[in-house]
């Protein structure tokens, strides 16, 4: 969360120039016979935030799974930050392959925050303790400086009363907040939101929406996985529309207003409705 | 018919202490065949768990065939099969204490495995998507988890053992039973000292029950 505002469009044009944080070339994934995703192109530029639209089971949570190595892709080629990953090699017959990809990804997703649909906040740690476990174990930090952070990205997210408790006494809106500060406080260079909303009672939606604003407002990199048309049409500077595993179409969020494509019009409009 | 309805005291108190001696012998029999039982069942469940094919079909024989072989047989092949086949000859406490291991680890692995997978996907993902590694994940996320599911079900397996142990008689060693058929020999009473014998037995299980209910309530202290 550093860098003001008003300063984005200049930091945003320099870093561009370095190339996009997150390419995507031909990723595809294949669970069994079901092709849930098929050959994805996608660059985000650092500071951009992009939103992912699209019907229900149309790839975009295995999608933002692949950049993460979460669920790592069958094909195709990921790079972040300068670094290239490829899909996972089959390692049925030996116990003891895969390390040293395991570490990369391992390391990858130390430089990438993930925030989920039902939350998956540790029921069995404090909110203060959900968001310290990152930093102690993944950042190394002693006990008082993770202490420290943790309180400052609970303050942060509105949760400053909160740090003692534990997620079962917290409401969805407050544990997804949790979430959120546990992600923010590794300072990652990328944010990715997975339908971070839909699992929310209606009148706790609009305050995490503002937290996504907000960080989208002080510079963070985001791709966001959503059904929130407002929020995609107000927050992001470019919208993808997936469809069947495909990208049907991308670009601007102005060009949104009226789609160049016939399915991302009927899919808006039944949205609208 | 009246005769086998009247529960002749003086012969409980005449062997009670032999009774009790045979209990103790019960205890710690199934508290070593539970404990060896808990720690080879490690390697088991992780294997089972792997993604290599080689281990996880191996893992899979052991468990089915722990879990299938009768504890019966698998004493005898401990007490007499071992030592006949020149390997090793072991004491008896000792031969009931690995057959029961043998036979616990094959049920603890399915314990550790339904612990493990009752514990969200989502909570290993969330802990991936903070950098943990995957080990690192199991030890601070998965297993403080999995411990609420494994701890009954461990408390199941070991009053299974409990009761189990009440074979061991077969290779010569002086538990209760032993002790109860014995005097139903002896003495013609074949009904009082079996009796009792199950009675002990079933005060030592609803022990073990208040010290996993105990454990239990410990574990889901702010969680529940």
């Amino acid at each position: 969360m550093d860098g003001e505002a008003n300063e984005r469009p200049f930091i945003s044009i320099i870093l561009r120039m370095d190339g996009p944080l997150v390419s995507l070339r031909g990723v595809g994934k294949t669970f069994g016979a079901a092709r849930v995703l098929d050959g994805v192109d996608l660059d985000v530029a650092r500071g951009e935030v992009v939103c992912i639209i699209g019907p229900s089971g149309s790839g975009k949570s295995t999608l933002l799974r692949c950049i993460n190595f979460i669920g790592a892709p069958s094909e195709g080629m990921v790079t972040f930050d300068g670094a290239d990953y490829h899909p996972v090699r089959d390692h049925r017959w030996n116990p003891f392959g895969g390390r040293r990809e395991e570490r990369r990804h391992v390391q990858l997703r130390a430089e990438i925050g993930m925030v989920f649909q039902h939350f998956n906040v540790f029921p069995h740690l404090t909110a203060r303790e959900n968001v310290m476990l990152g930093l102690r174990k993944t950042r190394r930090l002693g006990k008082k400086d993770a202490f420290r952070i943790a309180d400052e990205q609970l303050v942060a997210v509105g949760l400053a009363d909160k740090a003692d408790q534990y997620p079962q006494q917290l409401s969805g809106g407050q544990k997804q907040r949790v979430a959120i500060a546990r992600a923010l406080a590794l300072s990652p260079k990328l944010m990715l939101f997975d339908e971070a909303t839909s699992s929310l009672d209606p009148e706790l939606v609009n305050g995490v929406l503002d937290l996504m604003k907000q960080l989208a407002a002080d510079g963070m990199t985001m791709i966001v996985v959503t059904h929130e048309l407002r929020f995609a049409f107000e927050a992001a500077d470019r919208i993808v529309f997936m469809d069947h595993g495909r990208v049907v179409e991308e670009g601007p969020t102005a060009q949104f207003g009226s789609p160049l494509q016939e399915r991302t019009r009927l899919f808006l409009s039944a949205l609208d409705r | 018919m009246i005769a086998a309805l009247t529960f002749d005291w003086s012969i409980v108190r005449k062997h009670f202490p032999a009774l009790l001696d045979g209990l103790w012998l019960t205890i710690q029999l199934a508290l070593w065949g539970f404990a060896l039982a808990a720690m080879i069942a490690v390697p088991v469940a992780w294997a089972r768990r792997s993604r290599a094919v080689v281990l996880r079909a191996s893992a899979n024989a052991w468990v089915s065939l722990a879990r299938g072989v009768p504890l019966f047989v698998v004493l005898y092949w401990f007490y007499n099969g071992l030592a006949l086949r020149g390997v090793v000859t072991l004491p008896e406490f000792w031969s009931g204490a690995w057959a029961l291991a043998v036979t616990g680890s094959g049920y603890m692995a399915e314990v550790y495995r339904g612990g493990i997978d009752a514990v969200d996907s989502g909570q290993r993902e969330a802990a991936s998507a903070v950098g943990l590694t995957s080990s690192q994940g199991f030890v601070s996320v998965v297993l403080p988890q999995a411990l609420r599911t494994i701890v009954p079900s461990a408390g199941n397996v070991l009053v299974g053992l409990m009761k189990g142990a009440s074979l061991v008689s077969v290779i010569g060693l002086a538990d209760m039973f032993y002790t109860a058929k014995t005097v139903a020999v002896t003495d013609f009473a074949p009904f009082e000292l079996y009796t009792v014998a199950g009675a002990l037995l079933v005060l030592v299980t609803l022990a073990i029950a208040g010290v996993v209910a105990l454990a239990d309530a410990r574990l889901r202290r702010g969680v529940r």
